[in-house]
């Protein structure tokens, strides 16, 4: 009987500790306690350090005003005259800026990016948390370097942050970028961001895959290389409406319209590898999701008619095995449904084929595999150094191109 | 008159017991596949862990044999010899504690990559220690019994939860199809091959049949297929969850992944907030982890108190296996798991010649 209470009691005691231990609160965050950022930005420095700015829930809705002017002059790394870790503890964060109510935007300049979120956790009374990142703008700068791959490596898999966010390349300072982006529509900058690359997304004027673990996956691959999305700040200034075929063919920056929001995305930033080494534009972004079978867009407009794909648009991707040609096969249904009818079936599939296989070209200009050829010519090698010996990257750019379009107008 | 009654039972209690053998032998396979054969042949694994599965099925061949001539014996002899020799009974527990300890290594390692990044490792090893002690107290009956019935919820839940992860592209992670080359995949296949050595378990009776009395032990043990069958499909969803770690990373992407338990965790979900899907997979492979552990650990407490019938008392036999767990636990996070990585291959050795010695019985 004692023997039996004592092992029942020990078999309790037992399970009181696993509850403790495997209750889940051990781990809990406080809301407060951490700094949520929704959008990080990074801009090359001087002496080859990297300026990180962050914009952060602050938690309040209050807009403070910063003592900004004053402690920038001290914050730059410039004033620390060498070691940019060094002068963060005189300079390296610039002043603490209230945007505007229930944000803030912090920077920190270091080495490398992973230095300058330390430091921001360091001297900022919170854990940077990155699980609600939206978006990670780079400047075009440091996009064009070899850096870039390392950075977003050392944000996705040291800070964990989420993988979803959207990678974003800017010819502006990127810390810039990020501190005139306000929530012009709702309340939330989050759900203003997601909602913003959503519809973007929908209507084929930024590339399907640029969350920050795709982009990582891209960079890292030999098959397939990354695309980001491409955008400016348009200061209003030089709003001149330039002769094209469309309004959305063309680079953001320079759109002639007016709006509270002054960040425009469109069109794509395109990579070989970690580098960036073109770009396309909107309507050049839309024959590459046409292309890659991503296109999410189903309305078109030709001509002044307005036509409706109703069924899914079937793309077959291959390679010639003899001649190598890079061949992609388009078919298209798709319905008038406004406007007259000014040119045939075979018209607007003659325009169609132009336009990809252009698109195409500038890819290889480009030495930008996004539309993932090398998927397929990888199948033909049967091991790694097989493959790796073949130099894709040089076949690829040399490789002759053909874009066949079929178009039936119901 | 046979008692069909008992024979209903009795053969219940061997399917438990094969159930409980199968999800340890999946949960080996996909261990030693994501620890040891991606750093080997990278997207290749799924096709050299294949080797495993004429061993498995050869493995659970031998065991079956080993029974029914257990159970042919008369009670006097199994009462002086236990059927198995000490030695052998030796060995068969102390492989069967090194495949629970890597088992358990496996679990901790997908622990603090997924669920737990901001625990110690020593609280993590602690805890999946004491939660194996907990579950094996109840004898090997009870575990075999969970395990028969997770049976088709485990690697069902498993496969649907990974397609979430997978698009039409995904199969572009497959090539190159052999990975670094056929030397790379031939060592791999053998360094695989010690993933069938949980399927050693089958060698010893279920212990309800020795609760169950003289009469149960005589029934007739179950064909060959009721054995190979399940172990088989254990190892088959093994590797199927090694294909699925294939088909989610490029060769690339394996090759820049230098922890284990990163290795293990497979992205479930395109959208990867929806944590709740992520959570789930990484729990259902846990749950086969710690069911292959505590399975191979009250198989090994059996082997022991074969050995020395005066390890049953107190339950001391599960006491010494759980003591010889945490000291290596101590040793893998002081030196590093590497060192289970690298003897996890040569449990091929003993499992060799416990096959070799039971036929010899």
């Amino acid at each position: 009987m004692n023997h039996v209470c004592a092992k029942t009691t020990a078999i309790v005691l037992m399970l009181c500790v696993c509850l403790a231990l495997l209750g889940g609160c051990g781990g809990g965050q406080e809301i407060e306690s951490c700094l949520f950022v929704l959008a990080m930005a990074i801009d090359p420095a001087p002496d080859g350090n990297l300026t990180v700015t962050v914009k952060a829930l602050s938690g309040t809705q209050e807009a403070t005003g910063g003592g900004s002017e004053s402690a920038s002059g001290e914050g730059t790394s410039e004033d620390s005259g060498g070691g940019g870790e060094q002068g963060g503890s005189m300079g390296g964060i610039s002043a603490l800026e209230q945007a505007e109510p229930g944000y803030i935007v912090l920077s920190a300049t270091a080495s490398s990016c992973l230095r300058a979120l330390s430091l921001l956790s360091a001297t900022t009374p919170r854990n940077v948390n990155l699980s609600q990142l939206r978006e990670v703008v780079i400047n075009r700068t440091l996009a064009e370097s070899d850096a870039t791959l390392s950075i977003l490596k050392e944000i996705h898999s040291m800070y964990n942050a989420n993988g979803g966010a959207i990678v974003v390349v800017t010819p502006d300072d990127a810390g810039d970028f990020i501190r005139r982006q306000r929530a012009i529509l709702g309340i939330r900058l989050s759900k203003y961001l997601e909602v913003l690359f959503d519809h973007f997304a929908e209507i084929d004027t930024i590339p399907p895959d640029a969350q920050l673990s795709a982009v990582i996956a891209a960079m890292e691959s030999s098959t397939i290389d990354a695309t980001a999305v491409y955008a400016a700040g348009n200061n209003f200034e030089n709003t001149l409406v330039l002769p094209g075929t469309s309004e959305t063919d063309r680079l953001p920056g320079h759109l002639p319209r007016t709006s509270p929001a002054e960040n425009e995305y469109l069109g794509s930033a395109l990579f070989s590898g970690p580098r960036m080494t073109g770009v396309l534009t909107g309507d050049e972004t839309g024959f590459l999701c046409l292309m890659m079978g991503k296109a999410k867009t189903r309305t078109s407009f030709i001509n002044g008619a307005q036509y409706k794909t109703n069924l899914s648009t079937r793309v077959v991707r291959n390679i010639d095995k003899q001649t190598g040609t890079l061949d992609i096969r388009i078919s298209m249904n798709m319905t008038l449904i406004a406007g007259e009818e000014s040119q045939t079936a075979g018209h607007i599939a003659a325009q169609i084929e132009e336009g990809a296989a252009n698109v195409l070209r500038k890819l290889q200009t480009a030495s930008c595999d996004a539309i993932g050829f090398g998927r397929i010519a990888v199948r033909r090698s049967l091991d790694i150094p097989g493959w790796e010996s073949i130099g894709w990257e040089n076949v690829y750019v040399d490789s002759p191109v053909k874009v066949t379009v079929r178009v039936d107008v119901l | 008159m046979p008692n069909t009654v008992l024979e209903t039972r009795v053969r219940a209690a061997y399917r438990a017991q094969a159930c409980a053998a199968a999800i340890s032998v999946g949960a080996m396979v996909f261990s030693m596949g994501a620890g040891i054969a991606i750093t080997i042949c990278l997207n290749a694994a799924y096709i050299s862990a294949l080797s495993v599965l004429p061993v498995t099925a050869l493995t659970a061949l031998a065991c079956r044999r080993s029974l029914r001539r257990q159970a042919e014996r008369s009670g006097q002899q199994r009462a002086e010899s236990g059927g198995l020799s000490r030695a052998l009974c030796v060995l068969l527990a102390l492989t069967l504690v090194a495949c629970a300890i890597f088992c358990l290594a496996a679990l901790v390692n997908l622990a603090e990559q997924s669920l737990l990044r901001q625990a110690r490792m020593t609280w993590i090893a602690a805890l999946s220690l004491l939660a194996a002690g907990l579950c094996a107290l109840s004898g090997g009956t009870g575990i075999s019994r969970l395990g028969f019935m997770l049976r088709w919820i485990l690697p069902v839940g498993l496969l649907v939860l990974c397609a979430q992860g997978l698009t039409l592209e995904s199969h572009a992670g497959l090539f190159p199809l052999l990975g670094r080359g056929t030397s790379q995949l031939g060592l791999s296949a053998l360094a695989m091959l010690g993933g069938a050595a949980p399927v050693l378990m089958l060698m010893l009776p279920p212990p309800a049949l020795r609760e169950a009395g003289e009469e149960a032990q005589r029934c007739p043990v179950p064909g060959p297929g009721f054995f190979m069958g399940r172990v088989l499909a254990g190892a088959v969803v093994g590797i199927v969850l090694l294909v699925v770690l294939a088909l989610c990373n490029s060769y690339e992407s394996l090759r820049t992944l230098q922890n284990w338990g990163e290795r293990m965790f497979i992205l479930c979900c395109n959208e990867p907030r929806e944590g709740i899907f992520q959570s789930l997979l990484t729990l259902l492979q846990i749950t086969a982890m710690m069911i292959g552990a505590v399975s191979m650990i009250c198989a090994a407490e059996q082997a022991l108190v074969r050995a020395w019938p005066g390890l049953g008392a107190h339950r001391m036999g599960l006491a010494l296996c759980l003591v010889l767990c945490g000291a290596a636990f101590y040793a893998l996070i002081r030196f590093g798991f590497i060192i289970a990585l690298s003897c996890a291959p040569f449990l091929l050795i003993p499992l060799a010649v416990c096959l070799l010695g039971s036929g010899r019985m």
